[in-house]
């Protein structure tokens, strides 16, 4: 069964494009990309990463070695499958954005 | 972050299945101090909302995972995690599954995941309504831990039912304190037929160390038989021997902890009581200190070893008293039955020897930890602070009450179409208390967090007071369990309006309009009204104590109250050679006016003010009360210097000198009350009365001050010679010219020649004694202004929310009027008006509630009357002024309405 991304699962696997990250770090980008719109607290962020590492989407790694943090931290990074999901959803969303616009739909951000 | 918050964390953490726990446990927990790192420099309330919102993700994700689990091992129920309702999803690949007949428990799972979903969309909503109810709830469960720990829970006794405390008791008499060791052996002797045991014991504080300078513990000297009465066994070692081990010690096990650092070796090592080497031969078992709540007992020694460690304590003496005596009933004996059987016997000692045993009684209570005298006094205030809680969660009901309400309104539609599409009414109202019950599980549980914190302050503020210690304040079983009721209630009363309003649902108009039904407004504004009378009682009672706290603090004594410093001490008096007393206690005044500084020096069976009367039962030649009993007046023993002392002046007569010696005519002096009533035509100078049967003769009339703390009636006062009406136990008064209590230790060294080994308590100001007494006014008052400012906090976000749901549903007609000319202050007055009524009327609401509260309150206020009109003022200005302030933001939003915008939205 292929599992369904909820807006937070999409945002966590958008902050792990650029490499491996850990949990704290990606609530923080989350946060800032989303103006606050979505915040996660530490049950709900590991709770989709989990979700997320036992689908598959994303893989645990080691630290990478510029960080010389504790040995608690864990980091996680997008998998191929993950990769792949992700660019899957950002083509339907911009196929939707295009849609729209060919509508006139689409409104400057605050107009609504 | 502190080691003490990450244990509550993981606690937290607890709530997650096993292996969520074990997988990510530590990154939360990682998580959780990065966070707390970065808002370090951050301001308070935005640390607490971090916190809060944090504790909140934790525990719904937690109820998340838990149900997914259940989810995962039962049948049938599909597996489909995550927020899917969100409304922003991206689009998604995956097609829902066909759904089987649900079972009740996969019903249940369902409304659990939808309640978990819906509050999860709306955060801030939930983290108000869990607040709340956290705090109201936790207030309550506080209170409740005190009630239990001081009430409920039984002592760890052995079959505590059975053991019962043994008062003496003199009809009619003043100064008798207690048995002698020669009553204990009759009692013993002849008792068996109503107690299995008895024990007599005696409770010194005495010095820890080689020397006398060291700390104050409090000491037990019991009679062998005490361990079998209370039914303990030691924790480690073993009891004395009952025969010949006068020099062996029991220490509490709380003593061993904080004394002796939980030394495995203190079995068998010498610990030093007043300078007398005593050898530790057992530990008592943990949580047993004695059979006094808030007063515990460090050390047990046999009742023997008061012969090394005081002078003139000889047990051999029978007119040494001072014992008291606890017992365990026999097996099948019930309290009526053993006082019937202990009046029969104190009858046929009375007759044996009438001389010896005179009217001494005993009177049987059972053993609460609470001693009888004061028990009505603690269970009463008590009973007064869980009323006060339970106004509050009374007022956290409402305001969660009136948020849910506001919820089902704008859930009509939501709810019309479930409706709609079939849904049975049980299963609507199935959602909706699923929904209740898990915002007041959660407040719960965050309740007894915010309890287990209330309780630790509670303690905290308690250890600067002069209040009973050792008090564990442990959260049990009983506290759960009312913590679970009470939850469960408050989500009744919360949850029962909600619900019915969503059963009244019209279809089609439910569909249409985006109206709220008028009756859920009236309801909210019901709910506004209670919160604010329950806000207005708790103030109201708040005021009234903090006008007792001060009444009592500035009250005028009619006495010199702050240069006189008091200490108690054991006077061990010896009726066999009275002259010896008379001598220890002329020498202990002469050797302290001895110091320097000292103006004057007085001795006294108690302190001039207290909180309890000391009656005496007197009889006078034409005299009686209207009832035909005996007259009773208030009584005090008193040496020379009294009145000198405490600057009483002497209205006629003369004041005790030496000629009042034990052997002479008994004489008393009387207050001008005293005088004024009993001999109003005369003087009374010269007058005479019976006191216990003696003829005594007034030589002198004082001038009249104030006896009770709480009571500022004049009332009818006798004072004895000392001399003549000898007591055990005595305080020193001491007037000086500096403060006296920087000098406790030049006063004990005074006072130690005289009376060698006696260790008087602290010197205190009378003043510094009077606001002693003030405790449970300070308690109340404390108590009262926090939860009464939690209620007026509560009542003004309800009158806030209120009128701004209000002005939002009349935007429309509030356009309109504006339309037709209708000017802006007009629309202010219209707002703040409905808001003010919700106000006023709360007002009356909540004075009736206070006066209701009368009969818990009146007994412990002093010099203010239960309908005190300054107070009564003070807090109508007070609601009035937050009532206006919570109105003003909705009214300024009514006024900056725009016609043309509001009449366009529909």
């Amino acid at each position: 069964m292929v599992m369904r991304l909820t807006p937070s699962h999409f945002h966590i696997l958008l902050s792990a494009v650029q490499g491996p990250v850990h949990g704290y770090a990606i609530k923080g980008e989350v946060e800032k990309r989303t103006q606050g719109r979505i915040k996660l607290g530490p049950g709900s962020l590991y709770w989709a990463i989990g979700k997320l590492v036992d689908a598959g989407l994303l893989d645990e790694t080691s630290a990478p070695s510029e960080a010389s943090e504790g040995p608690s931290r864990r980091y996680f990074a997008l998998s191929d499958a993950g990769r792949d999901r992700l660019e899957q959803e950002l083509q339907i969303l911009s196929d939707i954005v295009d849609l729209a616009k060919s509508h006139g739909l689409v409104q400057r951000p605050g107009e609504a | 972050m502190d080691r003490r918050s990450d244990r509550w964390w993981r606690l937290l953490m607890r709530l997650y299945p096993p292996d969520f726990r074990r997988r990510y446990g530590d990154s939360m927990l990682d998580f959780i101090h990065r966070q707390a790192a970065d808002l370090q420099h951050s301001t308070f309330p935005a640390r607490a909302l971090e916190t809060a919102r944090t504790v909140l993700d934790l525990l719904l994700t937690a109820a998340r995972a838990r149900l997914a689990a259940l989810g995962a091992s039962g049948a049938g129920l599909s597996l489909r995690q995550g927020s899917t309702a969100s409304s922003s999803v991206p689009a998604s690949t995956s097609t829902p599954p066909t759904r089987p007949r649900s079972s009740p428990m996969d019903r249940l799972g369902q409304d659990l995941r939808y309640a978990i979903r819906s509050f999860a969309r709306r955060p801030a909503l939930t983290a108000v309504i869990v607040g709340t109810l956290a705090l109201g709830i936790g207030a309550n469960t506080a209170i409740f831990t005190v009630v239990n720990e001081i009430v409920l829970r039984p002592l760890p006794l052995g079959e505590p039912e059975r053991v019962v405390d043994l008062a003496a008791k003199v009809p009619g008499g003043n100064s008798f304190t207690g048995f002698s060791y020669a009553d204990f052996l009759q009692y013993q002797k002849h008792s068996g037929d109503a107690l299995e045991q008895i024990s007599a014991y005696t409770a010194r504080r005495l010095r820890l160390g080689p020397d006398l300078e060291g700390e104050r513990i409090v000491a037990q000297l019991t009679t062998p038989e005490y361990f079998q009465v209370v039914g303990v066994e030691p924790w480690i070692g073993r009891l004395p021997e009952p025969q010949g081990e006068p020099n062996a010690a029991v220490i509490s096990h709380g003593f061993w902890q904080s004394k002796l650092g939980g030394d495995p070796k203190a079995v068998g090592s010498t610990l030093h009581l007043n300078g007398a080497p005593f050898t530790v031969v057992g530990i008592g078992p943990e949580g047993f200190s004695g059979t006094f709540i808030g007063y515990p007992t460090e050390v047990w020694l046999p009742l023997r070893a008061g012969e090394m460690l005081l002078q003139s304590f000889d047990l051999g003496d029978p007119e040494m008293r001072g014992l008291e005596f606890i017992g365990r009933l026999a097996p099948g004996v019930g309290l009526e039955q053993a006082q019937t059987a202990l009046n029969l016997l104190a009858s046929r000692f009375e007759r044996l020897d009438p001389a010896r045993n005179g009217d001494l009684r005993v009177a049987v209570h059972p053993t609460t930890g609470i001693d009888y005298s004061m028990r009505s006094g603690v269970v009463g205030f008590l009973g007064l602070l869980m009323a006060v809680a339970g106004l509050v969660l009374l007022i956290t009901c409402l305001n969660v009450g009136g948020l849910l309400l506001a919820r089902a309104a704008a859930r009509q539609k939501e709810m019309a179409i479930r409706f709609a599409m079939g849904a049975g009414a049980a299963r609507v109202v199935g959602q909706l208390i699923t929904e209740t019950l898990l915002l007041f599980a959660l407040g719960a549980g965050l309740g007894v967090f915010v309890a287990s914190r209330l309780t630790r302050a509670i303690l905290l503020g308690l250890s600067d007071l002069p209040a009973p210690r050792g008090l564990g304040l442990g959260i049990d079983w009983r506290v759960l369990l009312f913590t679970a009721i009470t939850a469960w209630l408050a989500s009744l009363i919360a949850g029962l309006f909600p619900a019915r309003e969503a059963l009244k649902q019209d279809l089609v108009n439910g569909l249409r309009s985006r109206q709220a039904a008028p009756q859920s407004a009236r309801l909210r504004g019901a709910f506004v009204v209670l919160q604010v009378a329950g806000a207005v009682a708790l103030l109201i009672g708040a005021g009234l104590f903090l006008r007792s706290l001060q009444a009592g603090q500035s009250l005028d004594p009619g006495f010199e109250a702050d240069r006189v410093a008091a200490g108690r001490l054991t006077l061990v008096l010896d009726e066999e050679d009275p002259e010896l007393g008379l001598l220890r206690m002329q020498e202990v005044r002469r050797r302290l006016a001895d110091l320097p500084g000292i103006e004057s020096v007085a001795l006294a069976q108690r302190p001039p003010i207290g909180v309890i009367k000391n009656p005496i039962e007197i009889d006078v030649e034409g005299m009686e009360t209207p009832s035909g009993g005996a007259l009773v007046v208030d009584a005090n023993s008193v040496s020379r210097g009294y009145f000198e002392t405490l600057e009483i002046p002497l209205v006629a007569g003369r004041a005790f000198g030496p000629e009042d010696r034990p052997d002479s005519p008994r004489v008393v002096i009387v207050n001008e009350t005293m005088a004024q009533r009993f001999w109003p035509q005369q003087a009374a100078v010269g007058q005479e009365l019976r006191l216990r049967g003696e003829r005594a003769t007034v030589v002198g009339i004082a001038g009249d001050s104030r006896y009770l703390i709480q009571d500022a009636t004049p009332m009818a006062h006798v004072y004895l010679p000392i001399t003549q009406d000898p007591s055990p136990r005595a305080s020193v008064l001491v007037r000086s010219t500096g403060d006296v209590t920087k000098r406790q230790r030049e006063l004990r060294e005074a006072i130690q020649p005289a009376l060698p080994a006696q260790d008087p308590s602290p010197f205190m100001t009378l003043r510094d004694d009077i606001d002693r007494s003030l405790l449970p006014q300070r308690l109340a008052s404390a108590v009262m202004s926090a939860l009464g400012s939690f209620g007026l906090l509560l009542a003004s976000l309800g009158i806030y929310g209120v009128l701004a749901h209000g002005v939002n549903e009349r935007r429309r007609e509030i356009g309109i009027r504006l339309a037709l000319g209708g000017r802006r202050p007009q629309v202010i007055r219209l707002v703040v008006a409905s808001g003010m009524r919700l106000v006023l009327t709360g007002i009356v609401v909540g004075a009736g509630f206070a006066l209701a509260l009368t009969p818990l309150i009146t007994r412990f206020l002093i010099g203010v009357a239960p309908l005190d009109i300054p107070t009564l003022g003070f807090v109508t200005l007070v609601l009035l002024a937050v009532g206006a302030l919570a109105c003003w933001a909705p009214a300024l939003r009514a006024a900056a309405i725009d016609p043309a915008v509001s009449l366009r939205m529909e």
